[in-house]
């Protein structure tokens, strides 16, 4: 395949993967903290590589925010999602579901506590502190929740995703 | 052997999700039980405040909220979301954030509130307004 018929492949990819954030996304908005966007991006980023998945969260981020309007709390996306780009890339050859399941149950652990290093800039260290201790009983259902997806989900996901990048041609790591 | 990681990364899941309830239940919101005289204030568009003056033994606002409705003609509606309880309208009144930025803010003895309503405690002496506010985007400069 040409470099121009490769790139114009990503582009596509890219649309793809973010219109199936966006549904799993909106699937799942009436079930507080319990979302399939950490394990998708988690398993993108293992077959498709960070160059592929770091613009589509970027595009994901950026059409929440269209949606829900533009607000302080925009900046969090663009910043959170990112990140689990970044741990999923360092951790794209673990060999176990349970590898995957952990990180994921972290990151819904870590969620609050990311976001509130946000807050810290608005209103201090002091509002960041307890924004992030209020919100904890909904970190600790997103970690569990996330945890459980992942375990269930991860294997039959992560196999459909490793044939298709196979076929597609972009399947390579980065 | 065994390969026991998998169980080290469960076992330390595990602890940081016990050392994180831990911290809840000392810095979180404590309520106080017992009877409480509180003022709720309802702040509108034009900037008219309506009073309301309750007794009460509920622990969190929200829970006053559906007393107060259930014995007087306060009104709200709210949705649960990943944050809380997000309040939509209150005395019949509708904040709209997409259409104009507008939305309820919860504020406590006149300071801007630090929890939502079904997470701020309800304490004897307080005074809780809710007040119409449309978000001014030179805030973030």
């Amino acid at each position: 395949m040409t470099d121009n018929g490769l790139a114009v492949r990503r582009l596509v990819y890219i649309a793809v993967m973010t219109a199936v954030l966006e549904t799993a996304k909106f699937a799942l908005n009436s079930i507080a903290n319990v979302e399939l966007v950490t394990l998708l991006v988690i398993i993108f980023t293992r077959q498709f590589g960070w160059k592929m998945t770091l613009p589509t969260v970027l595009i994901f981020s950026f059409i929440e925010c269209l949606y829900w309007g533009f607000g302080t709390w925009s900046i969090v996306y663009f910043y959170m999602w990112p990140l689990l780009v970044l741990f999923a890339h360092l951790c794209r050859n673990g060999d176990s579901v349970l590898y995957y399941a952990v990180l994921s149950g972290a990151f819904g652990l870590a969620f609050g506590a990311f976001c509130s290093v946000f807050t810290i800039f608005i209103g201090g260290w002091k509002a960041a502190f307890s924004f992030w201790i209020a919100g904890i009983p909904y970190d600790l259902v997103h970690g569990i929740a996330n945890f459980i997806i992942c375990l269930v989900l991860f294997g039959p996901l992560d196999r459909a995703l490793e044939i298709i990048g196979r076929k597609s041609g972009l399947a390579f790591p980065d | 052997m065994k390969n026991r990681k998998p169980l080290v990364w469960i076992a330390g899941l595990l602890v940081a999700a016990l050392l994180m309830f831990g911290l809840y239940k000392a810095f979180g919101p404590k309520p106080v039980e017992g009877s409480k005289s509180v003022v709720v204030e309802v702040e509108n568009d034009k900037s008219e405040v309506k009073t309301y003056n309750a007794k009460t033994d509920v622990q969190y606002l929200s829970e006053l909220m559906d007393e107060l409705k259930a014995s007087t003609d306060f009104t709200y509606e709210g949705t649960g979301g990943e944050y809380g309880l997000y309040i939509n309208s209150v005395n019949g009144l509708t904040a709209d954030y997409e259409k104009d930025g507008a939305y309820w803010a919860l504020y406590v003895n006149g300071e801007y509130g630090q929890y939502g309503a079904d997470q701020q405690p309800v304490n004897d002496g307080e005074t809780y307004r809710f007040k119409y506010e449309i978000y001014d985007e030179s805030y973030d400069g």
